[in-house]
């Protein structure tokens, strides 16, 4: 057995704050630096500024809680990032290329015309986002949870997506083409359009008869 | 919080490792496997590990165990008063633990075995085999599916949406999506699954 993968799947991760927004009745996360979320924040353009200048940081940036950003038309590639929250933000023309992403949780984001490719996510959270029009070729996307997703005309070709999962979402007009499929729960709630060519299909795992947990 | 998931090819499980950069204290979640990567996490942050939590007491979430108690004394904390004959501090359900400047709640969660807990640290819970990604954990019948179901939604769902899943096996999640989008929590889920064994692990 090789042993290689194993060692290499260590996530060193700060986890972002987990701090609630002091407004009364809200339970939404602080945003970074803050004491309340965005939307309850004095001025949440100038905090959205501020979290995006650590965003672009060359170095990339770890332990961010940016709950409910808003990105558009920058240029986020070859960075790292670590163990940061991007709940319920929304990114739209925005350059991963060749990012790391590392314990980061997008749940209920919606991406629309964002660049992938080439990515390292591992151990990530797309769980319920609304994904359209983005790419995600030749990248690794391991460990990663797709669950609840609607995913539109979105290509994963060439990707490994190892132990990755795909359950109760909406995926049409996509492509699963020349990637690794083992170990990944294929269970949409719907799917039309998507097509598989050249991948293992029969290394996923795509009803509840063959769960293996 | 500082957190490092390693993934063991021995039963595809997660094993965690939470470490305080403040105390220099650390514990660990599910000893699945304990190998020289997981050692040099520990020694190069300078951690002193104080203790182990087991969600359940499977082989593929433990077979670490032995190795981790020759290297440190740590006190070991499972639903049980013995794991893999090692003593263990016996925990119940609405416990919580002070260990490493954290409080550790407990949450009693049976279904996939008797001895299930979840453990929850500041906005993450290590839930095990009870819950994972779109999936409940697998049970020996479709009342035990029930049950870790009914438990699963009492004590796990009424947390809020951005908290955290961290699962013995597969990717992480949070509650939102769980609650929303997990096939184990479907009304009829316990009359589509077909109990199987030969996949159990």
């Amino acid at each position: 057995m090789d042993l290689a993968p194993a060692l290499r799947f260590v996530y060193p991760s700060y986890m972002h704050s987990f701090q609630r927004c002091e407004e009364p009745g809200c339970r939404a996360l602080c945003f970074q630096g803050s004491n309340t979320c965005l939307a309850h924040h004095a001025s949440p353009t100038r905090a959205q500024a501020s979290a995006q200048a650590l965003l672009l940081d060359e170095a990339g940036a770890k332990d961010i809680s940016a709950a409910g950003i808003h990105l558009e038309g920058i240029d986020l590639s070859r960075r790292k990032y670590i163990g940061c929250s991007f709940i319920g933000a929304s990114f739209k023309n925005i350059l991963f290329t060749g990012s790391t992403l590392l314990l980061c949780f997008f749940d209920h984001a919606k991406f629309e015309a964002c660049d992938f490719s080439g990515v390292n996510v591992e151990f990530g959270s797309f769980g319920s986002c609304e994904i359209t029009n983005v790419s995600f070729e030749n990248s690794e996307l391991i460990h990663c949870n797709f669950n609840g997703a609607t995913i539109r005309e979105t290509t994963f070709n060439g990707s490994n997506l190892y132990d990755s999962r795909f359950i109760s979402g909406t995926i049409e007009g996509s492509d699963f083409e020349n990637c690794d499929l083992k170990r990944v729960y294929f269970i949409p709630a719907k799917q039309s359009g998507v097509s598989f060519k050249g991948s293992n299909t029969m290394e996923a795992i795509k009803d509840l008869e063959h769960l293996y947990l | 919080m500082k957190i490092y998931q390693q993934y063991s090819l021995f039963g595809f499980s997660n094993v965690y490792l939470v470490g305080n950069d403040k105390t220099k204290e650390a514990f660990v979640v599910d000893p699945a496997e304990m190998n020289a990567a997981l050692l040099g996490h520990i020694e190069k942050n300078g951690y002193a590990l104080k203790a182990v939590f087991i969600t359940h007491n499977h082989t593929h979430h433990i077979r670490g165990l032995k190795t981790l108690l020759k290297i440190y004394n740590v006190q070991v904390f499972a639903a049980n008063a013995q794991v893999a004959g090692f003593p263990s501090t016996p925990l119940r359900d609405g416990e919580s633990v002070n260990i490493c400047g954290f409080t550790v709640d407990v949450m009693s969660v049976p279904g996939h075995s008797p001895d299930s807990l979840v453990f929850g640290v500041d906005g993450v819970l290590f839930t095990g085999d009870a819950l994972h990604a779109g999936l409940i954990g697998k049970t020996l019948s479709s009342y035990n599916a029930v049950t870790l179901a009914d438990r699963i939604r009492s004590k796990i769902l009424d947390q809020a949406d951005e908290y955290i899943i961290l699962p013995g096996h597969g990717p992480p999640s949070t509650v939102g999506t769980e609650r929303n989008f997990n096939i184990g929590l479907e009304e009829d889920y316990a009359k589509r699954i077909t109990p199987r064994y030969d996949f159990f692990v």
